[in-house]
């Protein structure tokens, strides 16, 4: 369970938010890290790229786990399933890089794609204070003269995370998601179970509905409680991409949780579904279950 | 708090009429042209959003009969219909649009005949065509759409889901509670409003066309005492039927006027040109089928605009504006109906009819206008109530006719005035089904006092382009209440487990 993971790199990634993963996936109990680059080029740039690769093991096996490279030529997205697939990974892990509505239209983004094409589990990290840098000289440590501009902004970050919103559908998900919840904490302390929900059609629906969810609720939380100090339940009412992102952030939580829906509908199709919807509009990582 | 809800909104409705009509006595010109204008920007800005809207109305019922929320049943799934197929089409269509075909179904055809837009040449071959083809169109699926669309919400979430036959209970799924708060109050203000001018003008308006034709009949002259008679009698005979509720006085009426229209049609069509009736009625549906999406969806912006904004869209919004009236109506009488069955019911028949109707009526005048030169077409440019009287005259048994066709038009008037009486009364009564008798009472004198006091000091038509301005705010209530009728339906299949689910039972039991 979350034992090992693909963890796709541009190797243009920072080398503080390749740490910031390392010991993110370090409290899921992953053990095994299996980094990828997918890139079109020649030889003596691949064997460049590759040796680039290597020097970011070092970052995982820094956090306990063991790590293996890989290089590879195609479509990105389409690259990362493969070898998902391939190597039978528990789970791919993107370190993500928040792109404008605008901008992931019209020039795509390889980690939109990847949500849309993979079915594997997935997480979306996303380091929770913004780390600004000039330009990141990979291997150098920040510090000495030239290091005062590449220093954090903001209070230093800590990468274990301290509340969890699992957004449950009171449904299918549940059974995906809740043997994760249940065995691993993540290391987290809070648990808050979040139940978006649409209104029914009448009060006295709405009443009984209301009734069942809660219920439901309820019994989610207690099988979570030996495994968290604190767990909470909330049901609030409206569309599910919104109310998620705005209670994570109500919350300050710093992973959300989802189930990926199976039987996606209609509009999903059109509109692309809720899990590939909420990186974009939420602050925190975002772990979907497949 | 039903006890304030209902108060809230029999109150503000009697202040709105007092508000309206104070001006309507004292200041009818005034009322006009601040009406006139009102209705005319209206037109001219949002007339493209009726268009839209009607055609988007047929789209989702269409869309609702067709797919699996077609078995969802208007009340318990268990529930078998409270009237006879004969009782609820007669009550459809007398609630509907059957006054308005009486007088439409000759001066219509003839009016674009004489007047067409101006691309086509009047009283041509092209500009009969087109007349007829426009007639079956403004009087054909649209209408009834946007009568079914408001008819299946509040039969929806009043029988299924066990709420309150109003306007604003459809609601719910998108505002919840803040429907009994005052977005509620306001949506079932304006209901009212819609619902009381249209009626008070139809009746007004009305009055004085059956005063007309008394007039000519028995040759005396059409006086405002007269008209008054006539609103007296007329009154006091609707609220004999409002009384007696729906199931005896409404449906008796509407019953009888089913018959008598059909005996109209069927000598009509036996004793005039059957054929070139039944020639037209083929020809027509074939041009209305063709141009089914085009007519729809045309605005005319480069020539004929002004011809679609003083028909097609003063249509639309007429429409629109009478749904609150006809959608209550419709939807008490259609308990115990499965969505398909409303739909295919209220968009077949109904339609059916009327196509016949205007082959028959539009098609007779035809014939007499271009065989023996009548001048209905005239006439009916001057005074459009005419026309079925002059079509009489070419006809044998023209007073007998004549007379049951005011017999048809008092009838179709009373059963016109006493369900709306019923459903404005249902309004302001929180949706009780059973209304308290003193505010039907207090309705009818309402509505008929509010016609005898605006016929006297004018006004009348100034109220009437009122009511039907109010169809642009109910356009964007009715796109609404297909987005909430279409979540109470997938809710029900996607949480409890569809029609025969054991959460649906459960729930509504």
């Amino acid at each position: 369970m979350l034992k090992s993971t693909l963890i796709p790199l541009s190797l243009k990634e920072p080398e503080e938010k390749l740490m910031d993963l390392a010991g993110f996936i370090s409290q899921f109990g992953t053990e095994k890290v299996r980094l990828l680059h997918v890139f079109s080029g020649g030889e003596d740039e691949k064997n460049r790229r590759e040796f680039e690769l290597k020097e970011r093991e070092a970052v995982f096996r820094n956090c306990g786990m063991s790590a293996e490279t890989e290089i590879r030529s195609g479509t990105i997205a389409s690259e990362i399933c493969k070898t998902a697939a391939e190597r039978e990974v528990d789970y791919i892990a993107i370190l993500w890089k928040k792109k404008n509505m605008i901008r992931r239209t019209i020039l795509t983004s390889p980690d939109t794609d990847l949500l849309r094409l993979c079915s594997y589990s997935t997480l979306i990290f996303k380091p929770r204070k913004e780390v600004r840098f000039v330009k990141w000289e990979w291997g150098k440590r920040a510090g000495g003269k030239e290091g005062k501009d590449r220093h954090r902004k903001g209070p230093n970050h800590t990468s274990r995370p301290a509340r969890i919103v699992y957004a449950t559908d009171c449904g299918r998900a549940d059974k995906k998601v809740m043997p994760y919840l249940k065995s691993l904490s993540f290391g987290a302390k809070e648990l808050y179970l979040l139940h978006v929900r649409e209104r029914a059609p009448d009060p006295e629906s709405d009443r009984k509905r209301q009734e069942e969810l809660s219920n439901k609720l309820d019994t989610l939380a207690e099988q979570c409680l030996t495994n968290y100090d604190h767990v909470e339940n909330t049901m609030l009412t409206g569309a599910v991409r919104r109310r998620i992102p705005a209670e994570t952030r109500k919350r300050d939580a710093d992973l959300l949780v989802i189930g990926r829906n199976d039987k996606p509908k209609p509009m999903d199709k059109l509109l692309g579904s809720t899990a590939e919807s909420l990186p974009h509009q939420t602050h925190c990582s975002v772990l979907i279950i497949a | 708090m039903d006890k304030l809800r209902n108060n809230i909104v029999y109150v503000l409705s009697l202040l709105m009429v007092l508000v309206l009509t104070v001006p309507g006595v004292f200041r009818p010109d005034a009322l006009f042209d601040m009406a006139t204008y009102i209705h005319g920007q209206v037109l001219e800005r949002f007339g493209w959003a009726y268009l839209v809207a009607a055609f988007l109305f047929v789209v989702f019922n269409l869309y609702l009969a067709l797919s699996k929320y077609g078995k969802i049943k208007l009340g318990k799934q268990h529930e078998k219909p409270q009237f006879s197929y004969f009782g609820w089409f007669s009550m459809l269509f007398a609630a509907g649009m059957g006054i308005g075909l009486i007088f439409w179904g000759v001066a219509e055809p003839m009016s674009h005949f004489v007047n067409p837009p101006e691309h086509i040449e009047a009283k041509s071959g092209e500009a009969a065509r087109f007349a007829m083809q426009y007639s079956f169109f403004h009087w054909g699926i649209q209408p009834w759409a946007v009568y079914i669309l408001m008819s299946l919400c509040i039969a929806y979430f009043s029988f299924r889901r066990g709420m309150r036959p109003l306007i604003s209970s459809c609601f719910y799924p998108l505002i919840g509670d803040r429907i009994y708060g005052p977005i509620g109050y306001l949506v079932d203000i304006l209901g009212v409003f819609a619902t009381l001018f249209g009626i008070v003008t139809s009746l007004g308006l009305g009055a004085m066309q059956i005063t007309s034709g008394l007039g000519e009949v028995f040759s005396f002259h059409a006086g405002y005492t007269a008209m008054l008679i006539v609103i007296a009698v007329v009154t006091v005979l609707f609220m004999i039927s409002t009384v007696s509720g729906v199931d005896k006085g409404i449906q008796i009426l509407s019953k009888t006027n089913i018959v008598l229209a059909i005996t109209l049609l069927a000598f009509l069509l036996v004793v005039g040109p059957t054929v070139f009736i039944l020639n037209i009625f083929t020809n027509t549906i074939a041009d209305f089928t063709s141009g089914f999406l085009s007519m729809s969806l045309s605005t005319n912006p480069f020539v004929g605009y002004e011809w679609t904004e003083s028909w097609t869209l003063f249509y639309w919004a007429w429409w629109i504006a009478w749904s609150p009236f006809v959608g209550l109506f419709v939807a008490s009488i259609s308990r115990g109906r499965t969505i398909s069955e409303f739909v295919a019911g209220a968009l077949i028949v109904p339609v059916l009819l009327t196509f016949i109707w205007f082959s028959t009526f539009g098609g007779s005048a035809f014939h007499v206008e271009l065989t023996q030169e009548s001048g209905i077409a005239g006439a009916i440019a001057d005074d459009v109530s005419v026309g079925l009287f002059l079509l009489y005259e070419h006809f044998p048994l023209t007073s007998v006719l004549s007379l049951i066709t005011i017999l048809l038009l008092s009838v179709f008037f009373i059963t016109s005035a006493d369900s709306a009486t019923f459903v404005i009364s249902m309004m302001t009564s929180g949706g009780q089904f059973y209304p308290p008798l003193w505010k039907k009472v207090t309705w009818g004198l309402v509505i008929s006092g509010t016609a005898a006091v605006l016929l006297y000091a004018g006004g009348l038509e100034a109220l009437q382009k009122m009511a039907i301005t109010a169809a642009l705010p109910l356009t964007v209530m009715m796109l609404l209440m297909c987005v909430c009728l279409y979540r109470g339906l997938r809710y029900e299949f996607t949480v409890e487990g569809g029609p025969e689910g054991e959460k649906a039972r459960g729930y509504m039991e």
